[in-house]
């Protein structure tokens, strides 16, 4: 082909401007370590980077939601494993106080103690976690949840619960509501309910043992009333007789499903109740543990109403604490579920992160050497310019 | 003698002209759009003698351009493609830098947005995380606004240039109509081609053909008739047509190419598809326009679903949420030629119909609503008035006054929203954390039956925030306030005064559930987690595209469009420098060519004066012969 001496100038030319922005980006490349450099590179992987990065960014979150829920629910865990202290601590107390061998005087100043511990229970329901929220008050959490009136504990808080997202497909229950913790609790043992009749003469007392046959057991109330001193009627709210048998001091006595004792010398129309267990909150349950502790024990119908009392608390007690403890259960397991969400994070995130490297980072090998390349290639088409400058038959005229 | 001597006078003077011509190729060789001139050599007519026919000499018939007006018009071919090409290719690589950018694009301004809200819903009541997501929901706007005033102004930067342009080519036209009647002068006075006028016209149509496609079409008379686009005459013979800027019929702020004729304007803009121009209105067109369209998409749906679900929740201090953000409404621009009277406003009434589409209303008896670039009709419910308007993808119209037949209305649905992007809420309280009821089992409640927690699905019902009670008269019914008995099957939805929750567990006779206001409720996220989930579900596109993926379809398909540029862009490159290669092959000068023709040429003049000595030895001789 026929060259003309400007076309082959300018494409010489244009070659070395080509070759040289070539360079340019292959430097670009090199020195940011990316090979696509805006979306038009690789629009196909730079649709991947971003919703890979928006992924990453979204799993950057669900860590910070993580560690707010994982603080918050440490704080709860502390609590409530504070509270099942205090709450052993009031069951000693009311052992000690029913060994028999305290006067009125020392069981008062147990009395003194448990108020005291009530007070701290109370302090650690009006807890609040790290951002100054309380931890027992539901939604309400800039309201005290539990302040003593004259009609007892009450709960100023609701029932709400706060959820966070911690993956993309779970959320976590930040903590508990006080009225779950605190407040509706079953009462008595959990089951069943049983108290000795204000009126009763006789020395009687009544211990609520255990659910035989929780089919059998239709949570209705009834009364046991004493005929004489030896046998026993029981009604239901209608007065309408349902059984009758016969006493023997301690002896269990099994009915509709539960079993219940009674223990020492009840008179003829003593009564004691049995009622399905309704909801009591804790306070009140331990004030009446208090209230107990104050009774005169001069007399043998008041050692009954005594130990009945006791006896109840002690079981009230108990079934608090097993409510702690499925409460403190909950907590661990949703903690058990971060740690699980967190670990499955973490090698997500690595996973995405390669992603992103793969589709966007440059091969720093291959990116070195198309440089160098692309640098001979420049330097050849430099020098042959030169030369191919320099050839011209006017030299030889 | 004479004859040698005239024969020889016309080699000399032959050889002057072509070494003159040759000097000339020389002079020229780097000048820009210069063909190369030959000396066309013919003999002189010989002379006829008894003994045969006697040669008198060379003579000149012409000084001609090498020149092939087939490669020429396949450079100005690729040199319009290749304008064309490059000029999208840097419009979309600039509008890619803006979005595309993976730490401050746009997904990026969405994702920090939603995350300030998850940090408000892990800690409600704090003031700093509130604070924070104000400041990262103001930054979120200012970057949408951010983004749409570069749009906008590239918008008027094309405006500019197609002014630029089009007042180019016009100064362009002028010249070559003067050109024409050079050349066609030139012609009739010596009947010989003006090489350097040629050359002069030539240089100016490749210049042309960077801002337009053209066509060339030679006269008898040397003019050139030259046209633009898909046949629009700009040259004939002497007379150039001036190529201006008209505004759309719709909306006059968008310049569209027109030509004066007899003080009409004719939009020619879409008869243009090369060059720069044609580059502008192609970019404009294919990639700004949508590129807007989609931006405006995803606020209409972010907006749309904040919005909505930040009015059923509570604020801190207690009240219900209002608007989060405030956004423009769809532009609907009347065409100048409407002849009516009838107003028309449009709204958006379901982010999730939009489909980024432009439309045009048309009155002919009857409504018509017809998508702007398909030209497909589109079927309207409604009756148009206020209280039942046309609804149609995603869009609600309203029309009031009398329309003439054939008016028409353009509507951009998401073009402008941007716009009136604005924060609504400057007091971090007033975010709308909380749901406004809450829901409480009753102290002593003896089943394990549970009420979820309340969710709004009417912020405007008037009973909303009111204590309702559920009362289980057994364990298989309950009342709601009193009415009733429902029969109660576990997961059993109570809808009631604009919220629902539903019914799970057991539940014993006697057991009370209430809803309440949700007074003092301040640690509570409910309506966060509704607002997060909801930007996180398909709001888009007819519930198939999340916003995030929409904003990220967006800033992929930028970049599409302009790897499609750029790959056009570099294949009319090559393309171009090959053409201009096979006609620089033809057309330009060979230094070393024109060496060698130096080189022969000069003998030859020299062997030419060497005649003349030879035909004036001739003479001597034949004085001295005749002088003895």
């Amino acid at each position: 082909m026929r060259m003309s001496t400007l076309g082959s100038h300018y494409s010489l030319v244009n070659q070395m401007l080509r070759q040289q922005s070539e360079m340019a980006r292959t430097q670009m490349q090199v020195s940011t370590q990316r090979r696509v450099l805006t979306p038009a590179d690789d629009p196909i992987a730079a649709g991947r980077i971003l919703s890979l990065e928006t992924q990453i960014s979204a799993y950057a979150q669900y860590e910070r939601n993580t560690n707010a829920v994982q603080t918050r629910l440490s704080i709860e865990e502390q609590a409530l494993a504070d509270a099942g202290t205090v709450l052993r601590r009031v069951r000693d107390l009311t052992l000690q106080a029913n060994s028999g061998a305290l006067d009125d005087v020392s069981r008062a100043a147990i009395a003194t103690e448990l108020d005291e511990r009530i007070r701290e229970l109370q302090a650690i329901g009006n807890r609040r976690d790290a951002s100054g929220e309380f931890l027992f008050a539901g939604h309400s959490t800039g309201t005290q949840p539990f302040v003593r009136t004259a009609a007892g504990m009450a709960y100023a808080g609701d029932q709400g619960v706060r959820e966070v997202q911690v993956s993309p497909t779970q959320s976590v229950r930040t903590g508990h509501d006080g009225f779950d913790v605190f407040m509706d609790v079953a009462a008595g043992n959990g089951s069943f309910i049983v108290d000795a009749g204000a009126l009763n003469a006789g020395s009687g007392w009544i211990a609520p043992l255990t659910v035989v046959d929780e089919a059998a057991w239709t949570g209705g109330s009834y009364t046991l009333r004493f005929v004489d001193a030896a046998g026993y009627e029981i009604l239901d709210t209608s007065g309408v007789q349902v059984a009758t048998g016969s006493f023997a001091s301690g002896d269990a006595i099994d009915f509709a499903g539960v079993r219940f004792s009674i223990t020492g010398a009840p008179a003829a129309g003593d009564t004691f109740t049995i009622a399905a267990a309704g909801r009591q909150d804790l306070f009140t349950s331990l004030d009446r543990l208090a209230a107990t502790l104050r009774l005169p024990t001069g007399t043998e119908r008041e050692r009954a109403h005594f130990s009945t009392g006791i006896t109840t608390s002690l079981g009230a007690i108990d079934a608090r604490l097993d409510h702690l403890l499925d409460v403190r259960a909950q907590v661990g397991a949703r903690l058990n579920v971060i740690d699980n969400v967190n670990a499955a994070r973490d090698g997500l995130e690595l996973e995405l992160q390669s992603a992103v490297s793969t589709l966007r980072d440059v091969d720093p090998v291959e990116a070195i050497s198309r440089l160098v390349m692309q640098q001979n290639a420049l330097t050849a088409a430099q020098k042959s310019f030169a030369q191919f400058s320099q050839l011209s038959l006017f030299d030889y005229l | 003698m004479a004859d040698v001597m005239s024969t020889a006078v016309s080699g000399l003077l032959a050889f002057q002209r072509a070494l003159d011509t040759t000097s000339q190729n020389i002079a020229n060789a780097a000048t820009p759009g210069y063909s190369r001139q030959r000396v066309e050599l013919t003999t002189r007519p010989a002379q006829p003698y008894g003994s045969g026919w006697i040669g008198s000499g060379v003579q000149i018939s012409t000084v001609a351009r090498v020149y092939d007006s087939f490669l020429a018009a396949q450079v100005r071919s690729s040199a319009s493609s290749l304008a064309r090409y490059d000029t999208v290719a840097t419009a979309a690589g600039r509008l890619d830098n803006v979005l595309g950018e993976s730490s401050n694009g746009i997904a990026a301004a969405f994702r920090n947005f939603v995350n300030a809200f998850h940090d408000v819903a892990s800690d409600p009541s704090s003031a700093t995380a509130r604070q924070a997501l104000l400041s990262q929901a103001e930054v979120f706007v200012a970057q949408m606004a951010g983004y749409d005033s570069r749009m906008r102004s590239f918008a008027s930067d094309i405006n500019q240039q197609l002014q630029a342009g089009a007042s180019a080519v016009s100064a362009l036209a002028s010249s070559l109509a003067e050109l024409n009647g050079q050349i066609t002068e030139a012609y009739g006075r010596t009947g010989q081609p003006p090489n350097d006028l040629l050359d002069q016209r030539d240089g100016l149509i490749d210049e042309l053909s960077t801002h337009v496609d053209v066509s060339v079409v030679t006269q008898d008379d040397g003019a050139a008739n030259i046209f633009i686009g898909t046949g629009q005459p700009l040259v004939v013979g002497r007379s150039a047509t001036t190529l201006g800027v008209a505004a759309d019929p719709f909306d006059p702020t968008r310049l569209m190419l027109a030509v004066r004729n007899n003080g009409a304007a004719i939009d020619i803009s879409s008869q243009v598809s090369g060059g720069s121009l044609g580059g502008l209105l192609e970019f404009r067109a294919q990639i700004l326009d949508p590129a807007r369209d989609a931006l405006g998409r995803v606020a209409a749906g972010i907006v749309e679903v904040i919005n909505g679900q930040h009015a059923r929740g509570m604020t801190l201090s207690g009240a219900m949420g209002g608007e989060f953000f405030a956004i423009g409404a769809p532009t609907v621009l009347a065409s100048t030629s409407n002849g009516g009277g009838a107003t028309v406003t449009a709204q958006i009434g379901a982010a999730s119909g939009l489909t980024g589409s432009d439309y045009v209303l048309e009155y002919t008896g009857s409504w018509e609503l017809r998508n702007a670039t398909s030209g497909a009709l589109v079927p309207l419910s409604g009756s148009g008035t206020p209280a039942d308007p046309f609804t149609a993808d995603g869009l609600r119209l309203v029309v009031a006054g009398a329309p003439a037949m054939g008016d028409k209305y353009r509507i951009e649905p998401t073009r402008d929203l941007i716009d009136g992007l604005a924060l609504r809420i400057s007091d971090p309280a007033a975010i709308a954390a909380a749901s406004p009821v809450r829901s409480a089992a009753a102290a002593g409640n003896m089943g394990s039956g549970e009420l979820t927690a309340p969710v709004v699905t009417d912020a405007a019902h008037a009973a909303l925030r009111s204590t309702v009670t559920i009362e289980f008269t057994s364990d298989s019914t309950y009342m709601v306030n009193g009415s009733g008995p429902f029969t109660y099957v576990p997961g059993a939805s109570v809808d009631v005064n604009g919220w629902r929750a539903q019914l799970n567990g057991a539940p014993a006779a006697g057991d009370r559930f209430t809803v309440a206001d949700n007074t003092g409720g301040v640690g509570d996220n409910a309506n966060l987690m509704a607002i997060i989930g909801a930007l996180e579900a398909p709001a888009l596109g007819g519930g198939t595209t999340a916003i995030a993926d929409a904003a990220t379809q967006l800033v992929s398909r930028i970049g599409t469009q302009t790897a499609q540029a750029q790959a056009n862009r570099d294949a009319f490159d090559v393309v171009h420098q090959q053409d201009m290669a096979a006609q620089q092959s033809v057309s330009g000068v060979n230094l070393d060519e024109e060496a060698a023709n130096l080189i022969m040429l000069q003998q030859a003049y020299q062997a030419a004066a060497q005649l003349i000595a030879v035909a004036q030895s001739m003479f001597d001789s034949l004085l001295d012969a005749t002088r003895r």
